[in-house]
């Protein structure tokens, strides 16, 4: 009897409870979603797939996303293509149809929702994976039109290279010459990159002033000097315009003289260099930046002239130059030191290896050319002369330490 | 003194290896196989990572080809104790420091050899001397491109299936043609002259580097590399190890890293702290299935992990019979299972030229997915790179590596079981790393001796048991004449042999598409199978074999055969024109007998 007196409040309790409970079940999207939130992506598809009225959009574009996420592809996108003619076309779903269309491996298919989510909603990733889409595809036509519709100032460095080489592919050399030109003097990363197409391109064009005039604007900014060498490297394909390019350049920017002088030296366009050096030559005072040149142009050349000259015009209580004396060593022999032994002090002689050996040999001092040698082992990069230095000491128990130093690398 | 213990070390060494002056093309008898890779360490530090490992030791692989890297920038060395040389390789960027040395180096292989040898270069050639060699001069081969498309053209027959050829403007070296070369990619230029990007000239070939870009998905390469490499193999039907196939199946890796191994999901309502990636990863992999290998990081997991838990589902699932456990360990920035290392894992791949296995360094890489939507791991999406390594023929094995981080998603681990379903599946061949790094190796110290025409003899071929030929034209697979041979199947124009795992040194011979004969009508050949077979024996209409694990068998006989496995008939049924399919059902012993009769009376 007890027993059911408790039974009957606790059905009617439980019958309120479930009742009041059902009542207070929030209706709505609102819920829904919350709802799904709390489920496992399984149990949150078979609840979608289940509703019997038609889903809300984001909801049909949550089921369309968790069918994808079991691994059916085909039917996400027939679901996302329902949507469509539902809500008209928008970013969020051409961005998901282009994605799986990539992942059916249909480039094309994805290249078309990707323009389609880009034309609604651009942005700059979006942008750059459609265009990289076109690339592999080897429709350079459209890839052209993706990058040509942003402003320059929009895009990356390597789109506005890439941009430049569309147009100089399709033959439009003034065009891609424009590009190129404001693009060189627009801030970016790998500008060397876009120095060597846009001296490329105003050469073919004919246009050198337009080049000198670009080279003298960008010359002074922190990769000037990348810049410049990849200018002088398209140069060696004109080496007659390399001189008049030279002058004309250093004459806007008189700073640029070192700068134009190492570039010259490394792609080997002496005559180019020399005439940079020249004013040094005749009137003297060269920053520490133009010893820097003079010595590069000396060791690569060969032509010593103009550093001898120097440092002959050079009053004996300055210090020399780093590196001044090893042009002299490599191409006349220790002896050419003879001239400068009032620099060659202790001191001089301890932070430069290979210009002390060479200053023992000269002394016929064998056993300190060899520690000096030795020492240079560990500081010198400059194996040429090393080795040169090295074989002076042949026939001496010093020359086979040193075989023995050099090990394997060092083939003497 | 010093030259006395010169010679008394260099008699010693002469004495000690007889072989050591002739190495250089000893075994001439065997196909040749290496190719001298010449690269310089000033401007490329690791031969692992130079552009040659990169780019093109793959499809080197693809044609039986491996590099032997030599660094131009050291001490060339005398010999090599690996041999046959096929052929000379080279990528230079600038010129080297001694190229007479390595003319003269060069010229003095082809002496060792008594032949020329082949020499396809990229880019520099290294400096004048080796240019002269090719009959180019550097000196006026540079010239002023404007980046126009049609200026270039590549010569009929050379473009590959999906290359692009697009030169930027610059700089650019274009050699005017040499006498006696032939054009690969013509490029006109101002002066008039018959420019070239690429030619070949006899057993030289020479490519701009501007050919091969490096590109996101990896290298393009605006000729067909194949067809560049004929100047190593010669053009007639060989067979070469093959990387991606056993027994008429895909072969299979999975990999399961412990990256991520403490990670937790979200919360839900059965777990309050979220179910940790050790449950998932125990879930899924524990289960029977194909083969899998756990890494986890080196020095050990206990010590790593400072849950209990963590440390108890690691060692759980190196229990498991399918699952080999091995240390993982980073070099050289790769990933690398064993300690030593048993394989490496080259950078993932979308299917493209980096899916080629690199059994020179037994390495493989990881094949991959974009993430994307519906698909945040981009497991469902790696799919698409699986089927674009599957053309022409598959040319890496279906290689899954799983992070155990990528099954904190629901999505992350359905895709994941499905594909270990389908590595268990009859479309695969799943093996474990261990197999497969025997196999690369295998592939490497492979030996294959022509015994006359359209014959040849394999050995030392360790585990590798599958070789292919790319172009056999009509010729088919001669059982009769074959030795330790399981069957044939073609893939495109691809024939593919199947060895028998227990003879050591087969005979494959192919003759052209035989009339129907009494031999005929008894052959049986292996099309695919899921268990292992090996120790084939043909006596008469009679075929027995010992078969290794459980799994659907396809067999070509111009009649229905009658299979027997130990006592038991198997049924058989037709699957295609002279198919015949069969099920090797479950059993307790290892290996058992199975019996193939066809036609007998």
């Amino acid at each position: 009897m007890r027993d059911r007196d408790i039974v009957l409040p606790l059905v009617l309790f439980v019958v309120f409870g479930v009742g009041a409970a059902f009542f207070l079940v929030p209706k709505g999207e609102l819920d829904q979603e919350a709802q799904l939130t709390s489920l496992s992506e399984t149990q949150a598809l078979s609840l979608l797939n289940a509703a019997k009225d038609p889903l809300s959009p984001p909801l049909a574009f949550r089921q369309a996303e968790l069918t994808a996420a079991t691994g059916n592809g085909a039917l996400a996108d027939r679901l996302l293509a329902d949507l469509t003619a539902r809500t008209g076309p928008t970013a969020s779903i051409a961005t998901a149809r282009a994605d799986l269309a990539f992942r059916a491996g249909n480039l094309r298919q994805g290249a078309d929702y990707l323009a389609a989510a880009q034309s609604l909603s651009p942005n700059d990733n979006q942008r750059q994976k459609l265009a990289d889409t076109y690339r592999r595809l080897g429709d350079s036509a459209a890839e052209r039109t993706v990058l040509s519709t942003v402003p320059l100032t929009k895009l990356t460095a390597s789109e506005r290279i890439r941009l430049v080489d569309l147009m100089a592919a399709d033959g439009g050399l003034s065009d891609a010459l424009d590009v190129a030109h404001s693009a060189l003097l627009l801030p970016g990363q790998n500008r060397s990159a876009l120095a060597e197409r846009f001296a490329a391109i105003a050469l073919s064009a004919e246009q050198p002033d337009l080049l000198i005039q670009a080279t003298a604007t960008v010359l002074s900014e922190p990769d000037g000097p990348a810049m410049m060498m990849s200018i002088a490297k398209v140069m060696t394909a004109r080496p007659r315009f390399a001189k008049t390019f030279a002058a004309a350049v250093v004459s806007q920017v008189p700073d640029a003289r070192a700068l134009l002088t190492k570039a010259f030296t490394e792609v080997r366009l002496y005559d180019a260099a020399r005439l940079m050096i020249q004013p040094w030559v005749t009137f003297g005072s060269v920053t520490t930046e133009g010893w820097e040149a003079v010595i590069l142009y000396a060791d690569r050349s060969g032509d010593i002239g103009p550093l001898k000259h120097l440092l002959q015009q050079m009053p004996v209580q300055e210090q020399p130059p780093k590196n001044v004396f090893l042009p002299l060593i490599r191409y006349d022999g220790e002896g050419a030191l003879l001239p400068y032994q009032l620099w060659l002090t202790p001191e001089y002689l301890e932070n430069a290896p290979l210009v002390d050996a060479a200053w023992a040999l000269t002394r016929q001092r064998p056993d300190e050319a060899f520690v000096a040698l030795q020492r240079g082992v560990q500081t010198s990069h400059d194996q040429t002369l090393w080795h040169a230095l090295a074989r002076r000491l042949q026939g001496t128990e010093y020359f086979d330490r040193l075989q023995e130093l050099a090990g394997d690398a060092l083939d003497l | 003194m010093a030259y006395f213990w010169l010679g008394v070390s260099l008699f010693f060494a002469l004495w000690g290896s007889p072989r050591a002056s002739e190495a250089a093309c000893a075994g001439e008898r065997f196909l040749p196989n290496r190719v001298i890779a010449l690269v310089d360490q000033r401007e490329e530090t690791s031969f692992k990572t130079s552009r040659i490992a990169r780019h093109l030791a793959g499809p080197l692989a693809q044609k039986g080809l491996f590099p032997l890297y030599v660094d131009v920038a050291s001490p060339l060395p005398a010999t090599f104790d690996t041999a046959p040389i096929a052929g000379v390789l080279s990528w230079f960027s600038s010129d080297v420091p001694a190229p007479q040395g390595v003319a003269d180096w060069l010229a003095a292989k082809e002496r060792d050899c008594g032949r020329a040898l082949p020499h396809v270069a990229i880019g520099e050639l290294g400096g004048a001397p080796l240019w002269h060699q090719f009959g180019v001069d550097r000196a006026r081969a540079a010239i002023l491109h404007d980046g126009a498309r049609d200026k270039i053209e590549t010569a009929r027959g050379w473009k590959p299936l999906d290359g692009l050829l697009e030169v930027p403007p610059g700089l650019v070296v274009a050699p005017v043609v040499p006498s006696g070369g032939v054009p690969i990619v013509r490029m006109s230029a101002n002066d008039g002259a018959p420019r070239v990007l690429g030619f070949q000239r006899g057993i030289q070939t020479w490519l701009s580097d501007q050919l091969l870009a490096d590109r996101a998905e990896g290298t393009a390469a605006a000729v067909d590399l194949a067809r560049v490499f004929l100047s190593y193999t010669g053009t007639g039907p060989t067979p070469v190890p093959d990387l991606a196939m056993f027994q008429g199946r895909r072969i299979a890796l999975s990999m399961l890293l412990a990256e991520g191994w403490q990670l937790r999901a979200p919360p839900s309502g059965g777990a309050s702290l979220g179910i940790p990636v050790y449950a998932f990863a125990r879930q899924i992999f524990e289960a029977e299935g194909a083969p899998v290998t756990f890494g986890w990081p080196e020095p050990s997991f206990q010590e790593l992990s400072d849950e209990p838990g963590a440390a108890a589902a690691a060692s759980a699932l190196k229990k498991a019979p399918h699952v080999h456990s091995l240390p993982l360990t980073k070099a050289d920035g790769f990933l690398s299972f064993g300690s030593p290392v048993v394989l490496r894992l080259l950078s993932a791949s979308q299917g493209g030229w980096g899916a080629f296995p690199l059994p020179d360094q037994v390495a493989v890489a990881p094949l991959i997915g974009p993430s994307g939507f519906g698909d945040p791991t981009g497991l469902y999406a790696r799919a698409t790179a699986v089927a674009r390594s599957e053309r022409p023929w598959p040319f890496a094995p279906d290689t899954l590596v799983v992070r155990a981080q990528d099954l904190l998603t629901e999505t992350g681990r359905a895709a994941v079981i499905q594909v270990r379903a389908l590595h268990a599946s009859q479309d695969r061949a799943a093996m474990s790393v261990v197999q497969y790094a025997e196999l690369l190796k295998g592939a490497v110290s492979t030996q294959i001796e022509p015994l006359g025409s359209h014959v040849w003899r394999i050995a030392n071929r360790g585990a590798l048991h599958t070789v292919r030929f790319d172009r056999p034209g009509s010729l088919v697979l001669d059982m009769g004449r074959s030795i330790g041979v399981l069957g044939s199947w073609r893939l495109g124009s691809a024939l593919f042999i199947a060895l028998d795992p227990a003879i050591e040194t087969p005979v494959i011979a192919l003759g052209p598409k035989h009339s129907i004969t009494d031999v005929a009508l008894q052959a049986i050949e292996l099309v695919e199978a899921g268990p292992k077979l090996e120790r084939v024996h043909r006596d008469g209409c009679r075929t027995t074999a010992l078969v290794e694990g459980t799994g659907q068998i396809t067999v070509r006989a111009p009649l229905k055969p009658d299979i027997r496995l130990a006592q038991d008939r198997l049924p058989v049924f037709s699957s295609g024109p002279n198919l015949w399919q069969f099920m090797v059902p479950d059993h307790l012993a290892t290996s058992r007998e199975l019996t193939l009769m066809v036609g007998c009376p």
